[in-house]
């Protein structure tokens, strides 16, 4: 028998984040659902689809007894969530089923047996670095768009995570396109570490530290990536393979090179990007002295013929690229200030903008 | 309009006249051309065997019990396409405005040709005879009229090696009386319902009001009453200026109900294989790949996953097709599988960031080029080798040059 009360605020709050990793449809039927445990006066809710395991501790009121029960996640998200204004919410466990108590009423809802719950262990992981889960949280938005989507390409749908010494990187590529963005960690074992790791597990990362600023732990192992912090941890397995060498794709001897004010860019790329459709997304830019022409024109829609003012001195040359990998990139830049740098016609466009991030567009052949 | 001149063009019995011409010995035999495997059905026939009865769509069984002396003879897709590429530049000699409808029917217009070749029936007669010279044995029946739905008609009406004018001033006499089931598009479903109005000739439909036949039928029935009058405005579309595909796919019956898995994604790895080829051949990319599965008691279904990008490569659409198989609990064996692509768009020449990839879109086209010259699964990939001795027979919607040309295909099922 386990006795919970707890605010409906914090309640919800934490059974709906981890009602975020709950498989819509399992073979398991007690995957649909989440574990509730009591060991030592603290509360843990955990759900996991196998790939990834949450693990969020509950702030509670009151807790008395000990043991565990699987809830069914969606119906009880859809009670708490009725419930969430509620200043107490009390969870009575008894043997196969729980009783929900709040101001207007209690619902005595069938549960699963705690022991069908599979258990997941972090096997490998042999070291962690210590980084503020703003700065995870940042890198992960300013890389993930570019992760292929896919299943093909399997190494490419992840995040390609690399700790060395006291830096930690981020890279994905679909294979047409590259962004890369590199902070500072703490790394007080010197530990290297890397991995490819799922785009579900970090943006459910992000959701995860979202209200919980901090430093969070982070260690990847062979197989599997640990981010421990304060509101509890995620285990997530990693994507098998190697990823390819990325370092390689980078252009190194691009010439041209262009700056350009990133929200003019953004208006003129949308603005041109108008005047295509889904089957012929692409933008011509004309680079001239001191200007970028953007040019679109697909026969049954029309054409858009744009001008942005850019700093640029050299010969007159153009190139063909998606609207939407462009914008994609200037959504994530920090500066006001975009440097574009372009080799051929056909070879890879590098774009920076802010420290240590760099994206690489593959252009489209005309 | 009304000043056009169209020419139908239907080759008698292609693929067993083609059989009977490279192959002496089965001339003036009756012969069936069907597929190799074992539950295939007959795709043509010649003259001698259609004397018995037998008709297109039987299976060799029923084609044996008709005729027991029948020759049967197994389908070169090869052949046949060649064949019909070759027919293709005879017509082109006399208008670049050549529709290639099927493997073996062509719409011509020759309306600027009479200038130069003489009258529409001068320009028959010269087609035939070309093909006569350079083709040897092949017959065709040409139809002539003002617009295609009567060229159509007019090439039905008289068969082998026929030559029918409908002239305007025929045209009220001759639908007066004509079955309706005879107007190309008009199958027994059609037939059927309009029986049920009380409709059974030309004559009658083109009487038949206007709002009766848009409440029965909507949109078409309008199209239906023009129709049963001669009136088909629809323009002959030459080769490379058809309209866009919306989905590309093929579907093949199992030479016997299977339930093993893997087997059955070899299956999809062909299917996959041929569609990607139809793709890249077409210059499409599509982002939706469905998988159709028929069960041994015919119970049929789809099931479609749509991808974040756009693809062809053969590889790329099998993954997506098998990772669709694995998500469904299969309850009785399969008969049919059918793999297909759709939310079609141009390709692109977006250019690979990695090197392996533009080795791969290397790798893909010298595969493709090879095919094209070689023929179809010359070189494919390794699992795919040992099946590959199952050859079938080619889909009624090939085409020369366009993404409707395909070399391969078990059944007469289609999509395009």
């Amino acid at each position: 028998m386990i006795n919970i009360c707890c605010s409906g605020n914090n309640l919800y709050k934490s059974f709906n984040l981890v009602t975020g990793i709950v498989p819509t449809s399992a073979i398991r039927h007690v995957l649909q659902g989440v574990k509730l445990e009591v060991r030592e006066g603290k509360v843990k809710l955990t759900a996991t689809d196998l790939e990834i395991l949450v693990r969020c501790n509950l702030q509670v009121n009151e807790c008395i007894g000990e043991g565990g029960v699987v809830l069914p996640a969606v119906r009880l998200n859809n009670i708490l969530r009725e419930w969430a204004g509620n200043e107490e919410v009390v969870f009575s466990v008894d043997s196969g089923h729980c009783v929900i108590k709040s101001k207007g009423g209690n619902f005595k809802v069938v549960c699963e047996d705690v022991g069908q719950y599979p258990e997941v262990h972090s096997i490998d992981i042999k070291g962690f670095v210590e980084v503020d889960s703003g700065i995870i949280s940042d890198m992960i938005s300013k890389v993930v768009h570019a992760a292929s989507t896919v299943k093909a390409k399997a190494i490419l749908c992840g995040v390609y995570v690399k700790v060395d010494k006291e830096d930690i990187a981020m890279v994905t590529s679909d294979g047409n396109r590259l962004s890369y963005v590199k902070r500072k960690v703490s790394n007080p074992d010197n530990a290297s570490m890397e991995g490819i790791v799922t785009v579900k597990c970090l943006t459910f990362l992000q959701k995860f530290v979202s209200d919980c600023k901090g430093v969070i732990k982070l260690g990847i192992g062979e197989s599997q990536i640990n981010i421990v912090s304060e509101r509890g941890e995620i285990l997530s397995q990693l994507i098998d393979g190697r990823y390819p060498n990325y370092g390689d794709v980078i252009p190194k001897g691009n010439d041209k090179i262009v700056e350009v004010k990133k929200d003019e860019l953004a208006t003129a790329v949308r603005m041109a990007s108008f005047m295509t459709n889904e089957g012929y997304r692409i933008v011509k830019f004309v680079i001239k002295s001191g200007k970028l022409q953007l040019i679109t024109e697909v026969a049954d829609i029309g054409r858009a013929d744009l001008e942005v003012s850019v700093v640029y001195e050299g010969p007159e040359f153009e190139i063909s690229m998606s609207p939407d990998y462009v914008l994609d990139v200037l959504k994530t830049l920090d500066n006001d200030v975009v440097i574009m740098e372009f080799g051929g016609g056909e070879d890879a466009v590098l774009m920076k903008a802010g420290h240590e991030q760099l994206n690489v567009i593959m252009p489209i052949e005309m | 309009m009304n000043k056009r001149t169209i020419m139908h063009s239907d080759m008698n019995a292609f693929f067993a006249s083609v059989e009977q011409q490279i192959n002496p010995a089965l001339r003036g035999k009756p012969i069936a051309v069907i597929g190799s495997h074992e539950r295939t059905v007959v795709t043509t026939s010649s003259y001698e065997a259609r004397a018995y009865g037998v008709k297109t769509g039987m299976t060799k069984y029923e084609a044996k019990q008709l005729c027991p002396h029948i020759i049967l003879v197994a389908g070169n897709t090869n052949r046949y396409t060649d064949t019909c590429r070759r027919l293709v530049e005879i017509y082109q000699q006399y208008t670049p405005i050549v529709e290639v409808y099927s493997i073996d029917e062509v719409f011509l217009d020759i309306t600027g040709s009479i200038l130069l070749f003489g009258d529409a029936e001068t320009i028959a007669r010269k087609i035939k005879q070309d093909i006569r010279e350079r083709l040897g044995r092949l017959t065709c029946s040409i139809g002539i009229a003002h617009n295609k739905l009567l060229a159509k008609l007019a090439s039905d009406m008289k068969k082998p090696d026929g030559l029918v004018i409908i002239n305007q001033e025929d045209l009220k006499k001759l639908l007066e009386q004509l079955p309706v089931k005879e107007l190309c598009g008009i199958g027994s479903r059609l037939e059927n319902h309009l029986a049920a109005l009380g409709i059974k000739t030309c004559g009658e439909l083109g009487r038949t009001p206007i709002h009766l036949l848009k409440n029965r039928f909507g949109v078409i029935g309008e199209q239906l009453k023009l129709m049963a009058q001669g009136i088909d405005d629809s323009p002959v579309i030459p080769m490379g200026q058809e309209p866009n595909a919306r989905s590309v796919g093929h579907s093949m019956t199992l030479d016997k109900d299977v339930s093993d898995v893997e087997t059955l994604e070899q299956h999809i790895l062909q299917l996959s294989e041929m569609v990607g080829r139809r793709l890249r051949r077409g210059g499409y990319m599509g982002r939706t790949i469905a998988l159709t599965l028929r069960y041994s008691d015919f119970t049929t279904f789809t099931k479609q996953c749509s991808i974040g990008t756009h693809m062809n490569s053969s590889l790329d659409i099998y993954i997506v097709a098998k990772d669709i198989l694995n998500t469904i609990r299969l309850q009785k064996s399969i008969r049919l599988v059918g793999v297909s692509v759709c939310n079609l768009i141009k390709n692109i020449a977006q250019i690979p960031l990695f090197n392996a990839d533009r080795s791969k879109q290397s790798a893909t086209r010298a595969m493709d080029d090879i095919n094209d010259r070689y023929g179809d699964f010359c070189i494919t990939w390794g699992a795919l080798i040992e099946r590959y001795h199952h050859k079938g027979v080619i889909s009624p919607s090939w085409r020369p040059d366009s993404v409707k040309c395909v070399n391969f295909s078990e059944q007469k099922n289609k999509k395009v």
